[in-house]
Parts: C-alpha cells; structure tokens; sequence
C-alpha cells in the first residue's frame, strides 16, 4: 500500500469581484465605499458582491509516486488548484494536508534575472525552488550538462537564445529534489527534442518514487505520462480515474461545449487575463466575413487580438500557438519582423497606453478538415521569450469541408494540413547508359 | 506516517499569527534574494560598486555646502561636514530601507505568484541590500573623521546597538506599508513625501537643541531622533545623547507596532496573490 503524498477534502476557493478593485487606488476605493454608504443610507440597500468560485468542495487523494493530470478548460479551475496546493495562496474553505517538500513548476525560469550569469542564475531559481546550496553545488555539473550550456554559463542569461534560456530554466526544476513536483503547462515551449528530454526526465522521476502533478492541454502528452488524471468542470471534480477514460470523458465535453461561439470577451477587466503591462480585452476567429468558430476549408481564417496596454513603454509582440484536437502542437507564429508575411508597424515597438488589436491570417487550403484550438501569448522580449500572458488553448474552431479538393478523391485526406501544392510532371530522355542497356 | 515534511494548507482562521519561525528556515534563501538585489543593482554600470560611495558623499557635500556654509546651521563644535555625516548615513538607510523594503512585494510580484515562500523573506532581504550601502558610507565616514581629525571614542562599540534599531524602525514600518502596497499603490506615491518629511523633523542637519526645550521631549518621542541622535553620539563622542526617557517610550510604541504589524503581514499574506 502506498502512502498518501496529498489528500485534499472540501477544497473552495472564491474570489469576490467586488474587493479585486478594478482601480487599486486609495481615492477610487474611498470614493466608492462613500457612494456605496450614501446609497445604503438613502435607499438602504445593500451592494451587491459578487463571487466567484474558483474551486467547488473539490476532494481527491493522490499516492506517494503516482502521476496524475489535471484536465479542463480554461477558467475550469485547474490554475487556483495548483496554486492552492503550492500554498501561493489560501483557500476559502476546505484543507489540504502534503506530506513531502513540493516542487512546483508554475513558470519556467522562476526568479531567473536576465542581467545574472547563468551559473548565478542556477543557484538563485535552486534556492528560490526550496534546494539547499550543498545539493545544488552537488547536482551543478548535472544541471549544467542536461540543459547544455557549459560555455555560457559566465555570460548573463540576457544574452541566451531563447532555447537555451528555456533548458537552463526547465533543468534547474528538474533537478530540484523535491517529493511531489507540480507542473503547470510549461513544456509547450522549448523544441521537440528538448520536450521529450524533459517528459523522460519526468517519467523517471516517478519511477523513482517522485509524486506528479501535471496541467497541460496537450491531452497526448498527458495520456502518456500520467496514469490518472482528474476533470476539472466549473470548478468541480467532475471525473477521477485512469488517463484515457477521462480524457476520452474530456473530449466528448469539448464537443459540446458551449463557448464556440468564434469570440471570447473579456468584459470585466478584473477578470480579464492580465499582468502589470497589458490586459487582454478580447479573441476573435474571423472567416468569410463572419465572427465564427465554424471555418471554411476554402476561406482565410483571422484570428484577432484586442488588448489594453496598461503601462507605456514596453516592446510588445504577439504569439499565436495552433493546435490539433488531440494536442499536438502544428505551429507557432508571432508578429517578429523576421517572422512576418507582410509588416507590422507595431511588432516590438515601444506602445504607449491604449488599445490595440493585432490580427494573424491563415491561408486558404491551409488546415484539413477538424478541429483546432488556438493559444494566445503575449511576449515583453522576443529575445528572451518572456512571457507577459499566456493563455493556452483558449478557444477552439472547426475547419469544414466544402468541396474543395474534392473533385476526384473523395476519402479522408491524412494529416492535420492540407495545402495545395505544387505538382508537374514532365516526359524526359533517360540517359545514355539506360538506354543501351535496355535495347540489348 | 513517514518522517516526511508535513504541510497543511487551511484557511486563515487564527487571529493573531506570526511564526517567525518560519523565516529562519528559509535564511537561505533570504541571504540569496539580498545577494540578487546587490549584484544586480550595479551590473552593467561603469563604475560599479564606487556608486555606492559616490552617492552618499555627493549628497553630504551638497547639503554641507547649503546647511553648513550658506545657512550656518549650528553643529554642537564639530565641523558641520563631520556633524551631518553620520547622521545623513543612518537616515539614509532608515529611508532606502523602508521605501525598498515597503514597495519589495510589488516589485517582486512574479516570484510571489508562482513559488511559495514566507513573505517577509523578500521584504527582509531588501532592507539587508541596503545595509550594504551602509557599511561602504560608514568606511567613508571614518576615513573622513580622520582626515578632520575627530577622536575616535569608546561610543564606537555602541554602533552595532542603534544599527540594530535602526532596521528595528524600518521593519516596523515595512510590515505595515508593504501589504498595504499591494491593495493600494497609492503607498509608492506618498511614500517619498513621507520620508523627506521625516527627515527633515529628525535631527539631521540640525542640533536637537534648536528644537524650543518644551517641545524637545515630544520631538524626542520619535524613535528615528533617538536613532539618529544616538548614532551621531557614537561617533562623535561629544554630541548630544538621546534623552532617555521618551527614546524608551518611543521605542516601545515602535516594538508594539512591530508586534502587530507582523500579525497583519501574516494575515495579508494569505490573499496577497488574489490582490495584485
């Protein structure tokens, strides 16, 4: 029998839009509780609060050495859950006992500096995930290795590629010998061969008697590392079991579900994804003229970004991440000049307050028929890829068939793209040799 | 169960909770956020660590040069540079500390949002960067006690005593401002008003017996007068000592404030997150 690593019972967490204030300034505050006092006084009503629960009386128990997924949609809870269990912040009700030193892994680089040198960086981000500086001299050589970076490891990360600002960072969290490590959607960066070298690292872990925790939208990934996973529905555990039953549960949800309206809104920017520099206001999928999750196989498909740039100064540029039903990732775009079909103007330039809105164009005949959903991140420094917000697949369309290409095949067409290509064939003379050798 | 670390995430419900306990465990981590804070506050400049002193000693020369020479402000006999000096260095870390240490959570509001240590651990390791400032201006100041040929006394041995009081003082005040920083940003804005005001009714640039003898008692009260006068006494040897009586009291109402306010960061810290 093994032994209990987290057990949580009644888990609620609510957050009360009233007190997250939309302006967190002393006078605002003062103004509106005076407002709020006068109307009381006058009409004598009170005003009204309104919460929002994050977490729902949600209750589970997870073994020493399992490993174990957390699934959901966006907003589904699946971030104040990890967040809770990090002790980053408090729940409403509810408790939750861990036995063993956590890990968690929310972020990738946490407490990196760009302006420190590598091997400065490895003991600050070691320190700062719990490790004691004997271990960390102990495993320096190993973390070093792993990430790949031995003759940069005096220069300032600042002047590290972005692949190689992602392995230093994902190595320093994976040599931190915690008991349970929690991992919230950080290996949708890096390259191919850096993820599996990681998802190995984090296999064996388990192996080793190490507790997993592990968010991600990548349901393949998932379905592979972990064997349980747990759903995740408005806050509530709506399923709890082995890895494909629930997902499997996940994706019949998915199809139904209602948010596939082609447009997301922000409406109250206090819940609106945010950071110190930027807030986003609003995703659009445009085709054919339309607000629309539903696109044409034939039609260009616009994917809009509308975001409120809270404080001037700040290069900013967009990035837009295509995935497949299933997870697989089929690209990632940004607005960098290099990058870029045509220009934008605004792409890393310095932006002064306001709103804005960047837009993205897929071709015509671009992705095969079925379903997709998109992930939005906004990034302060291409350099670096320091990530202001990202929000992983948060909103998801269909490609459909409409005839095109379709005029003698009439199967499934294999693959998740599906462009036109171009095709020639031509007569030619085979050489000399051939020839001779065939007409003996 | 196994001798495993056992955490328990609850709710706060306790009204009165502090465990400094707490802190010490993560030392560590609170030696490496003070290291991070001044090995990054001169990279890439082109002086370095000399900004540490050239700071202090431009800001003496200036203020000696307006208080000293053009208003005459009165100095107990000492040479007016030599009688602003150690008083300026005490203020100044008693005013960087508190206003680094007041604004470290939202500077910091990335490491708080994804990893979870005691709170106070960053607040902390910001007032000890600044400590650092410090001791180079203290060097500074003993070179020039030399060159202006002022004794050296027994007094120096009580520096470590008003030293201590003085990040007394500035925890005292981060503890409060700090969380509150978080709900209202106003804090960063009055902030520097705040500290210019205190300078100027401590005794920096003057003696203490400018100050009307009825009210010099009330004056007194303040714990940084008692910080900065006692600092000054220490080195100088023949400046006025703080006046007993109310530095005691004032330092009791400061060590009561310091006690609640622990209570409050404690109880803030739980939310802190949910604010930003």
């Amino acid at each position: 029998m093994r032994e209990t690593a987290i057990q949580v019972r009644g888990l609620s967490k609510a957050y009360k839009v009233g007190t997250v204030q939309r302006e967190n300034k002393l006078a605002v505050q003062v103004l509106d509780s005076l407002k709020a006092a006068i109307r009381r006084g006058v009409r004598r009503e009170t005003t009204p609060q309104q919460t929002i629960w994050a977490l729902r009386n949600v209750d589970f128990d997870i073994q020493q050495g399992e490993s174990v997924g957390i699934i959901g949609r966006n907003g589904a809870g699946k971030s104040t859950l990890l967040k809770v269990l990090s002790n980053i912040t408090a729940p409403t009700t509810g408790r939750v006992d861990v036995y063993g030193q956590i890990g968690s892994l929310l972020e990738v680089g946490t407490g990196f500096h760009p302006e420190l040198t590598g091997r400065e960086n490895i003991y600050l981000s070691a320190t700062i995930q719990g490790m004691e500086r004997k271990a960390i001299a102990r495993r320096f050589d190993e973390i070093v290795d792993f990430a790949g970076v031995e003759t940069f490891i005096d220069t300032p990360v600042k002047r590290y590629s972005s692949g190689m600002y992602m392995r230093l960072a994902f190595a320093v969290s994976a040599f931190v010998e915690s008991d349970i490590l929690i991992v919230d959607e950080v290996l949708a960066v890096g390259d191919t061969e850096f993820q599996k070298k990681c998802i190995s690292k984090m296999q064996q872990s388990t192996s080793e008697g190490r507790t997993l925790l592990f968010v991600s939208h990548q349901l393949a990934l998932l379905a592979n590392v972990c064997e349980r996973c747990i759903l995740l529905v408005n806050g509530e555990k709506r399923a709890d079991g082995p890895s494909q039953s629930v997902i499997l549960h996940y994706m019949n949800d998915l199809e139904s579900a209602d948010t596939r309206s082609g447009e997301l809104v922000w409406a109250d920017p206090a819940t609106a994804p945010s950071s110190p520099v930027v807030r986003l206001d609003a995703i659009r999928i445009h085709s054919n003229g339309n607000v629309t999750s539903f696109v044409d196989i034939d039609k260009e498909v616009t994917f809009e970004i509308e975001y409120t740039v809270l404080r001037s100064g700040t290069p900013l540029y967009m990035s837009i991440q295509l995935f497949s039903g299933d997870g697989t990732n089929i690209l990632a775009t940004a607005n960098f000049k290099s990058a870029n079909l045509t220009t934008d103007e605004w792409a890393g330039k310095a932006y002064p307050e306001g709103n804005f809105r960047t837009t993205c164009t897929l071709p015509p005949n671009f992705l095969n028929d079925g379903s997709y959903s998109i992930s939005v991140i906004i990034l302060t420094d291409a350099e670096v890829g320091y990530v202001e917000i990202a929000k992983p697949n948060i909103m998801s369309f269909s490609v459909r068939e409409t005839g095109e290409m379709r005029a003698e095949y009439i199967g499934s067409w294999i693959g998740m793209i599906r462009p036109k290509l171009a095709w020639q064939t031509q007569p030619h003379t085979p050489p000399a040799s051939l020839k001779s050798g065939s007409s003996t | 169960m196994t001798s495993k670390k056992h955490t328990v995430i609850e709710p706060y419900h306790r009204l009165f909770d502090i465990r400094l306990g707490e802190v010490w465990d993560y030392r560590s981590l609170l030696l490496m956020l003070a290291w991070r804070e001044i090995s990054i506050r001169y990279k890439q400049t082109l002086l370095g660590i000399l900004w540490v002193v050239i700071q202090p000693v431009a800001n003496i020369i200036i203020f000696s040069a307006i208080f000293g020479v053009l208003l005459r402000a009165p100095s107990e006999g000492y040479p007016y540079v030599v009688y602003l000096f150690p008083a300026m260095i005490i203020w100044r870390l008693m005013g960087d500390g508190i206003s680094r240490g007041s604004l470290s959570l939202t500077s910091n509001v990335r490491l708080i949002e994804k990893v979870y240590f005691p709170r106070l651990v960053i607040v902390i390791a910001n007032i000890l960067a600044v400590m650092v400032d410090f001791l180079f201006a203290l060097l500074v100041l003993l070179v020039v006690m030399i060159i202006y040929g002022v004794g050296l006394t027994w007094n120096l041995l009580l520096i470590p005593l008003y030293t201590v009081l003085a990040l007394f003082i500035i925890l005292t005040v981060c503890v409060w401002l700090a969380p509150l920083n978080i709900r209202y940003r106003d804090i960063s804005h009055i902030l520097p008003f705040l500290l210019q005001i205190s300078m100027y009714v401590s005794p920096v640039f003057y003696p203490i017996t400018l100050i009307p003898e009825s009210l010099r008692w009330v004056y007194s009260l303040n714990p940084m007068t008692t910080v900065i006068q006692g600092f000054r006494w220490c080195l100088l040897g023949g400046s006025s000592p703080p006046d007993l009586i109310p530095a005691v009291i004032g330092l009791l109402i400061t060590g009561g404030f310091l006690v609640f306010g622990l209570a409050f960061f404690k109880r803030s810290e739980y939310t802190f997150v949910d604010e930003i």
